[in-house]
């Protein structure tokens, strides 16, 4: 089975032909170095995205949607219950940038962080 | 009235006039910064997805973060921000006008450097047709309701256009529990970063129709669904492959057009590729003491590489205004011309007698799997690829020409992509 992704180690966003047979890797094609590899092998197992969102706050009776982001990657998987958690967030209070937001979303030891400062 | 007096004028606070205004200031220059909204950072404040500053601060960031570290640096100089504030009206003498809450302002430049950015297509620009319901918006918009305004415009949506806005917005409504049908492109091949295909797209399942439009939207007071239809290689619509797919949004992400009112008013000219201004080395359109920068220019892929042709701008806008580009209108010049697959170039003129090594941008007009750049100037070659390599019409690519090589120049320049 052959498999298309893209390799996002670097800007150069190398895209990555996998021929998989079971969950062994045969080939990997498209890569310009041996990061590729990396990348694909923990693709395979278990793919990683950067999540990014907004959380409202209400500060002076004025609402925001405030940015934010997951702090690295978290697990495709746990996307929805991430989403879940930062729906239910009201600020009510300014936030800096590089704020957590939530500590450890979805047991993912992962924080969530604001992405700017409003105040 | 009030009138003031800068060295530069830096019209629009995005990512373009940021990085301009900084280093405009960090030549000695001083600096106004008008920005009509209430806040700088243009459009990265709606960009909340991550991928910005690979290349410029060497990780990844987000629109909002990527802003704020040049609104700080803004903050800390002492350039003067104008928000709030609309420019009406520039004249050749470099007099700009402009608006806000306190009434008119005059502001006399030593020159000016042009950022206003870019606008979306529209449904007007691309004539689709069909009824008039509400539901129809550009990527954009939506893109500003969901991630500032924090409303939905839709429950399931059909997306035109696969440019990198559109992709996105396909993730973050999904993200955000909404359906999305399907994303349509005209073109054989997508036209947004293949990054961007595989992880807004791929991931959450939704389907992209290469070689499809949207050839009717259908709805009274609200879109009920549109009707798309296959296209030939020609782009017209194929009888008998009309489907329709039921949604009550259709969003357009159909590309961008520089927003360049303004730059033709006082007679800039302008490149008929690009819709921006014709520019040379330095970033000087023909109007002398005028500079552009940013998707105004021409629009990019990447906003790491509006901030690196800011800079250029700002600098010379600096140098102009502070009487330090001496020589520079004895040299003679010479165009560069795209030849084959090249659609255009930034610069389109450059001088001998350069000091600094400059980036000429282009973009090709079609993928291709294998292709070269050669850049030659009569019998002198300045440039060639040492590898064959993929080229995309997504992608900016750039070659750096040092003042050695042009110092070379004795002919007209041409850039070439050639398929190997």
């Amino acid at each position: 089975m052959e498999k298309a992704m893209c390799c996002t180690t670097c800007p150069s966003g190398c895209a990555l032909t996998v021929t998989v047979s079971g969950d062994k890797i045969q080939q990997v094609t498209g890569n310009k170095c041996k990061r590729g590899l990396i990348f694909a092998e923990k693709e395979l197992v278990q793919p990683e995205r950067m999540l990014t969102s907004t959380v409202i706050a209400i500060i002076d009776n004025r609402e925001y949607c405030i940015p934010v982001k997951s702090q690295k990657p978290v697990p495709l998987t746990k996307m929805t219950d991430i989403m879940n958690e930062i729906r239910k967030i009201r600020l009510d209070k300014a936030v800096h940038m590089g704020d957590v937001i939530i500590p450890n979303t979805a047991d993912s030891g992962i924080p969530i962080v604001s992405c700017k400062t409003v105040s | 009235m009030q009138t003031y007096h800068y060295d530069v004028v830096v019209i629009g606070g995005g990512p373009a006039g940021l990085g301009a205004a900084l280093n405009a200031r960090s030549e000695g220059a001083t600096v106004a910064l008008i920005e009509r909204n209430d806040e700088l950072g243009g459009i990265l404040n709606q960009c909340i997805h991550s991928g910005f500053g690979l290349q410029y601060f060497g990780e990844e960031l987000t629109g909002p973060e990527y802003a704020e570290r040049f609104i700080d640096r803004v903050k800390a100089s002492d350039i003067n921000c104008y928000l709030n504030t609309m420019v009406l009206d520039i004249t050749k003498e470099k007099q700009v006008q402009a608006m806000n809450e306190e009434g008119t302002l005059v502001f006399e430049a030593g020159a000016i450097v042009l950022a206003m950015g870019c606008r979306e297509r529209t449904r007007g620009a691309i004539k689709i047709p069909g009824s008039r319901p509400a539901g129809v918006y550009t990527a954009g918009l939506a893109q500003r309701y969901v991630n500032m305004d924090n409303k939905k415009p839709g429950r399931r949506y059909v997306i035109l256009g696969s440019g990198d806005i559109g992709l996105i917005m396909a993730r973050r409504l999904t993200l955000e529990g909404m359906e999305v049908a399907g994303v349509y492109e005209l073109m054989p091949y997508p036209n947004g970063l293949y990054r961007n295909i595989i992880n807004c797209l791929n991931d959450f399942d939704i389907p992209l129709h290469l070689s499809t439009t949207v050839t009717k939207v259908i709805g009274d007071e609200r879109v009920e669904a549109v009707e798309v239809s296959k296209v030939d290689e020609h782009f017209v619509p194929i009888p008998g492959t009309e489907e329709i797919v039921p949604c009550d949004t259709l969003l357009l992400s159909v590309g961008l057009i520089p927003e360049n009112e303004l730059s033709q008013k006082i007679g800039v000219a302008m490149d008929g590729i690009t819709s921006g201004p014709i520019v040379d080395e330095l970033l000087s359109t023909n109007v002398p003491g005028v500079f552009a920068c940013g998707n105004v220019l021409h629009v990019h892929d990447l906003v790491d590489n509006v901030t690196l042709e800011s800079e250029v701008a700002g600098k010379a806008a600096a140098a102009y205004a502070l009487g330090k580009l001496a020589g520079k209108p004895t040299e003679k010049s010479y165009p560069l011309s795209p030849v084959g697959e090249v659609r255009y170039t930034v610069p389109k003129q450059i001088h001998k007698g350069i000091t600094e090594d400059v980036i000429v941008k282009f973009r090709v007009g079609r993928p291709l799997e294998n292709g070269k750049t050669i850049i030659t100037a009569g019998d002198e070659v300045l440039y060639e690829s040492k590898r064959a390599k993929a080229y995309v019409p997504s992608i900016m690519e750039e070659v750096r020409l040092t003042p050695e090589l042009v110092g070379k120049v004795n002919s007209d320049i041409k850039v070439v992509v050639e398929e190997v």
